[in-house]
């Protein structure tokens, strides 16, 4: 097998970086990213949200003792 | 190098998470946050810290929902402004009904949360802020009347008041003055903009004083109003709520703020891109406000004055 020169590997590297690039601005692929995100986020803010609901939880216990 | 790049249908595509968040105008949300938290600040009553966050982040919501509400409703006139155009609904990255969910649910959440974790008038106020808002301001106010900023200034007014409220579970006259001083800085803030960026309202068909009134009489409205504006910011140390900390320093802030008004009465420019005096107020006038706030604060905690 013979060995690739260093511009072979720069073309086929931007070769593959424009196929990915085609790929993911096909519409259900931008979607599917999307979505990912979002529960990606949301995941984190229910989170958040559980331990600040404990904070408050202890602080009110605390007001009102 | 050839590219393929299918349409993207917006409508049918899930919202991007940071057009959500462009929704809630994230940069008017700071001052919101800012005078909310002076308002807790100045308060004589010390909140624990998770519930004092909870207050400002339930403020931080709220203003969110009814920045997403104002922009469900007015994505038509965001279309036709310049500087709003590219928002995410006009510029058709969201479909309306996302918007409307978002920020309704938003709302809700903040308002039941500022419920749970501090008390029930905090909520009320809260949920009024966002009404009058959405309700009193931009589906009322904003189309039919150059008043519209006057009376719907108040909408922003509502957060050192709910920040107090949060804190102490009641009102008193230190937090209804921070909340009459914003009332009565928005007109001129707000006047000073629409006078360079009048030919965007123009074109909207927004109501907006120098479309109405023409340009002169905005500029003498912008000096007329100043002059409560000051009257009000310097009565917390005239009624001795604050100390010399916030009277002498509103005394130099109202001097120039009154400065550069005037100087925007003065002005006979038309060329709306050569308004270098209404942009200097304009720019002044958020700083004015971040100052005055941060200075009620300065003095309480240096003081321990305000009750």
């Amino acid at each position: 097998m013979t060995e690739e020169t260093a511009e072979q590997v720069r073309l086929r590297q931007a070769e593959h970086a424009r196929m990915l690039k085609i790929r993911m601005t096909r519409p259900e692929d931008v979607a599917r990213q999307r979505q990912r995100q979002r529960s990606l986020i949301t995941a984190l803010l229910l989170g958040a949200f559980v331990v600040l609901v404990f904070g408050i939880s202890v602080a009110q216990i605390k007001l009102n003792w | 190098m050839t590219s393929i790049t299918p349409t993207l249908d917006a409508e049918a595509l899930p919202a991007d998470w940071r057009d959500l968040l462009a929704l809630t105008k994230p940069r008017v949300m700071t001052l919101v946050v800012f005078t909310g938290l002076c308002g807790l600040l100045a308060a004589p009553v010390r909140l624990p810290l998770v519930l004092a966050f909870t207050a400002v982040l339930c403020i931080a919501l709220g203003a969110g929902a009814a920045a997403a509400l104002n922009q469900w409703y007015e994505s038509d006139l965001d279309a036709k402004m310049k500087r709003t155009a590219n928002r995410p609904l006009p510029a058709g990255r969201m479909d309306r009904q996302t918007a409307l969910h978002f920020g309704v649910g938003l709302g809700a959440f903040s308002v039941l949360l500022m419920g749970l974790a501090t008390n029930l008038l905090a909520a009320t106020i809260l949920t009024v802020s966002i009404l009058f808002y959405v309700l009193v301001y931009t589906v009322w106010l904003k189309r039919r009347t150059a008043q519209n900023i006057v009376i719907g200034g108040a909408a922003g007014a509502f957060p050192p008041l709910i920040g107090w409220v949060a804190a102490t579970g009641d009102v008193s006259a230190l937090p209804l003055l921070m909340f009459a001083l914003i009332f009565l800085w928005t007109p001129p803030h707000f006047w000073a903009l629409s006078l360079y960026i009048k030919s965007d309202y123009a074109a909207a068909g927004v109501p907006m004083l120098p479309v109405t009134a023409g340009i002169a009489s905005t500029r003498r409205h912008v000096a007329l109003y100043t002059l409560p504006m000051i009257a009000v910011a310097m009565a917390p140390w005239a009624l001795g709520l604050t100390g010399a900390t916030y009277g002498v320093g509103a005394l130099v802030l109202n001097a120039v703020f009154l400065v550069l008004a005037l100087r925007v009465a003065a002005s006979r420019e038309t060329d709306q891109s050569l308004m270098k005096p209404e942009r200097t107020l304009f720019a002044y006038s958020i700083l004015y406000l971040f100052i005055a706030f941060a200075l009620i604060v300065a003095d309480h905690l240096l003081w321990g004055r305000s009750s």
